[in-house]
């Protein structure tokens, strides 16, 4: 429109009107500056609409995947969570004192029914040392604890099938320090253990006792079948 | 002026356009403006979910180290839309492979452990629900999720699990299917193991899904606190097992075994059995889904003796040499008989020959030179008739009545046991005063309420009560270690190189009218018995096979060994004081 507008007006006029036109050029002048300035500011104002718009629909597109990528997220975290349940819940039964119980007995472990305490303050053994017994006092019958919620057991198979030399106990110097206060530690013989105690702690330059394990120490106690050890901590 | 024709229309289209801008202004204006508020409500109402309960998850319970015995976990309840059943294809090495729908539904029968035809009968529901399974658990969902079945959907559930099982069940109780406490623990302990449900608001799209922006916590959800318990769950396994191996071999109703913390009052084990599994209480009988350590009153027999003996001392008119003659039957002065277990003849003993002998007549002869005002006085003093302070729901008191209202038999027989009746809790805790040098605690099964940020609320403790003087306990305590010394029964109690205080228990079982010839036999023990730390309370209730109590001094024993190995105690060193038994 505006370039119409300017060509008319750029054609030669006669030489008489020239006070008026130039007058009226002026105003021309002025009017076609000021539809230029609206022109471009509507172009400015269109392109910064369109701007903003393509912006906006940028913005709605990664938003939309923002919240897809967050219900991934979502997911993939219950399905970690469903995960660590499971595990979490396997581990449960696996530490149970049912099945630690059931384990115990079919390793063949007993307990001691003689405990015996080696006090740091003298080195004075505590007790009779007497080994340890498939009949001694201290026996239960078969895990009667009922449990419904055990969902994984130990795999005797599985660890009948493990390198012999899996539970093997290495040849082992005790050397009990004076920080010492509670500890316990096994002395084991072909069909016998024995556990010692110690309590107290050893005072300044007192002699500081210690145990020497075994010289060959078998992997486990063989005893007849049946019977448990009452409980799995001792 | 003339206007150029084209310039003319062109004007005129652009006030045409220029018409229907404006007009198109004017309804976003209506829409943005005059009706936004009524579009904004239906649009709300269409996609915004207010007030959507937050689950607040249920509270554990922890052992003395904090092992887990009640906890919640996520379980799925399986569900199907029936209206939308139908075969399902998978592709298998790449290929199409249709499985029918009976095929699907056998599928689903055994991962759920659910009937087939159950799962048929399912799919011709009409609508769009149906319940296949409840309470799944995860690695079985995974399966199902595994298996991408359109028609099946699976809704978490919170459930109660005690992955202990049985362990501690008498104490814990458990939860109805709804989540209500019902029993135990779990019941008495509702307010610190219950949460605050939350609720929350937020706007969904059209496949559901939140928009995150959208989403207002308008009330946080605050989950339950965790019960901590004095139980060692190691020893309390190792004692329910003892008494489960006990009830078994003598063929009883039931049994127990208790062990308290002398100086605290802590209950570190109380067995039962038979117990209750809480996962699966249903399958119990009622009659044992309590705990008959605070809940059953029976006649506790010989276990009294050591309390009239107490009384004795404390009241000054016996001492631990204070000499009788005991015949093996003594006659009323209204013609009835009071008897000693066994036939012998006139025997010269003293208070701890006749507690060593547990002789009911040498009882009766010391005992009852204390007003028997006086010696009600002191079985209150002693806890009975009253409940203990531990707080276990349906606690019972016991049954020692008024002695003004007692027979004259009862006024003798009580001395020893009979015609009054008291709970597990409390024999024990009688023997824990004795151990407490005369100061009885409250039992304790609950430390505490452990929040969010692990600090411990206890419990209100129960004030400590002076029942006996310091000297009456250690000379009490000093007969005791007599009867397992000598005792006939007693030393069946004794543990190698431990000193070893007790009193064993035959009670008759009232039967209504008159007693039976079932019993009751308890043993009761206190270790070391040179400075008491631990007291083992054991009871087999209607023996069918060992009529005394040889038949649970072999419980007490092994219960006493592991308590004393659990914690570390050294054998004893010195001997028992020496105190006649008998005189000529």
């Amino acid at each position: 429109m505006s370039a119409i507008r300017l060509e008319r007006l750029s054609q030669p006029q006669p030489q008489t009107q020239t006070r008026y036109e130039s007058v009226t050029r002026s105003a021309q002048s002025t009017a076609i500056q000021t539809r230029t300035s609206i022109g471009k500011m509507i172009m400015w104002v269109v392109l910064g609409i369109t701007t903003v718009s393509l912006a906006n629909l940028a913005l709605i597109s990664i938003n939309a995947q923002a919240i897809y990528d967050i219900r991934n997220l979502k997911n993939a975290n219950e399905q970690m969570t469903t995960t660590a349940q499971i595990l979490g819940e396997k581990v449960d039964s696996l530490s149970s004192q049912q099945n630690l119980s059931n384990t115990a007995r079919h390793l063949g472990m007993v307990i001691n029914s003689n405990p015996v305490f080696l006090r740091m303050a003298d080195g004075k053994v505590l007790g009779k040392a007497t080994p340890a017994s498939y009949s001694a006092t201290g026996r239960v019958s078969t895990n009667l604890v009922a449990n419904s919620v055990l969902v994984e057991t130990t795999n005797f198979a599985a660890l009948k099938a493990l390198p012999k030399d899996t539970f093997s106990i290495p040849k082992t110097t005790f050397s009990v320090s004076g920080s010492t206060t509670a500890s316990t530690f096994s002395k084991v013989s072909s069909s016998t253990v024995t556990t010692f105690t110690v309590v107290g702690a050893s005072p300044a330059g007192a002699a500081k006792p210690s145990v020497i394990a075994a010289k060959a120490l078998p992997q486990q106690v063989v005893l007849p079948s049946g019977g448990i050890p009452a409980s799995p901590t001792h | 002026m003339h206007q150029d024709p084209i310039h003319f229309r062109l004007g005129k289209f652009l006030k045409v356009i220029g018409l229907v801008f404006v007009l198109f202004i004017g309804l976003l204006f209506k829409v943005q403006v005059v009706d936004s508020g009524s579009i904004n409500e239906v649009s709300s109402k269409a996609r915004t979910k207010t007030d959507v309960r937050i689950p607040a998850v249920r509270g554990n319970i922890v052992d003395s180290a904090g092992h887990i015995l009640a906890t919640t976990v996520t379980r799925y309840d399986v569900n199907i839309d029936p209206s939308i059943v139908s075969a399902v294809t998978e592709k298998i090495n790449g290929q199409d492979t249709v499985f029918t729908k009976e095929q699907v539904a056998g599928q689903l029968a055994i991962l759920l452990k659910v009937p087939q035809a159950k799962i048929l009968s399912k799919f011709l529901i009409s609508g769009r629900y149906a319940n296949l399974a409840k309470a799944v658990d995860a690695a079985v969902y995974r399966q199902i999720e595994a298996l991408r079945i359109n028609w099946v959907s699976a809704d978490p559930v919170q459930k109660r699990v005690y992955p202990g099982g049985a362990l501690a069940g008498n104490l814990l109780g458990f939860v109805g299917s709804d989540g209500t406490p019902l029993a135990g623990i779990e019941r008495e302990m509702n307010a610190c193991l219950a949460g605050t449900d939350g609720k929350q608001t937020y706007v969904q799209g059209a496949d559901g899904i939140i928009i995150p922006e959208s989403l207002k916590v308008t009330q946080p959800a605050r989950n339950g606190n965790t019960v901590v318990l004095n139980i060692n769950s190691d020893l309390q396994y190792y004692a329910q097992q003892v008494v489960a191996d006990t009830a078994m071999t003598l063929n009883a109703d039931w049994a127990s075994g208790i062990v308290i913390e002398a100086k605290t009052g802590k209950i570190l084990a109380a067995a039962e059995a038979p117990t209750v599994d809480p996962n699966s209480f249903w399958k119990t009988k009622s009659q044992n889904l309590g705990s008959r350590i605070f809940q059953f009153a029976f006649e506790p027999g010989s276990i009294m003796k050591t309390v009239s003996a107490a009384t004795a001392l404390d009241v000054g008119v016996a001492t631990p040499a204070t000499r009788a003659i005991v015949p093996d039957r003594l006659r009323t002065p209204w013609g009835q008989y009071i008897y000693d277990s066994e036939i012998h003849g006139f025997e010269k003993l003293t208070l701890t020959g006749v507690l060593r002998d547990s002789s009911n007549v040498g009882i009766v002869k010391i005992t009852t030179k204390v007003p028997l005002a006086t010696r009600f006085a002191y079985l209150k003093r002693f806890g009975l008739g009253a409940k203990t302070g531990v707080g276990f729901e349906g606690e019972s008191s016991g049954l020692i009545g008024n002695y003004k209202n007692w027979d004259k038999m009862t006024d003798l027989v009580s001395s020893f046991g009979q015609g009054i009746a008291v709970t597990p809790i409390q024999t024990a805790m009688m023997y824990q005063t004795v151990a407490n040098q005369g100061v009885r605690l409250a039992p304790t099964l609950v430390a505490g309420c452990k929040d969010a940020s692990g600090g411990i609320q206890p419990l209100p403790s129960v004030a400590p009560q002076t029942v006996i003087t310091p000297e009456t306990a250690a000379s009490t305590m000093d007969m005791l270690e007599k009867v397992v010394e000598f005792g006939p029964i007693g030393r069946t109690a004794q543990l190698p190189g431990y000193r070893i205080g007790g009193k064993t228990g035959t009670a008759q079982v009232s039967q209504g009218h008159g007693y039976g010839l079932l019993h009751a036999i308890s043993f009761v023990g206190i270790a070391p018995a040179e400075n008491p730390q631990y007291i083992v309370a054991v009871t087999a209730y209607k023996s069918r096979r060992v009529s005394n109590s040889l038949g649970i001094t072999p419980a007490f024993r092994k219960i006493m060994l592991q308590v004393l190995r659990t914690y570390r105690v050294p054998p004893s060193s010195g001997h028992s004081k020496k105190i006649p038994m008998s005189w000529n």
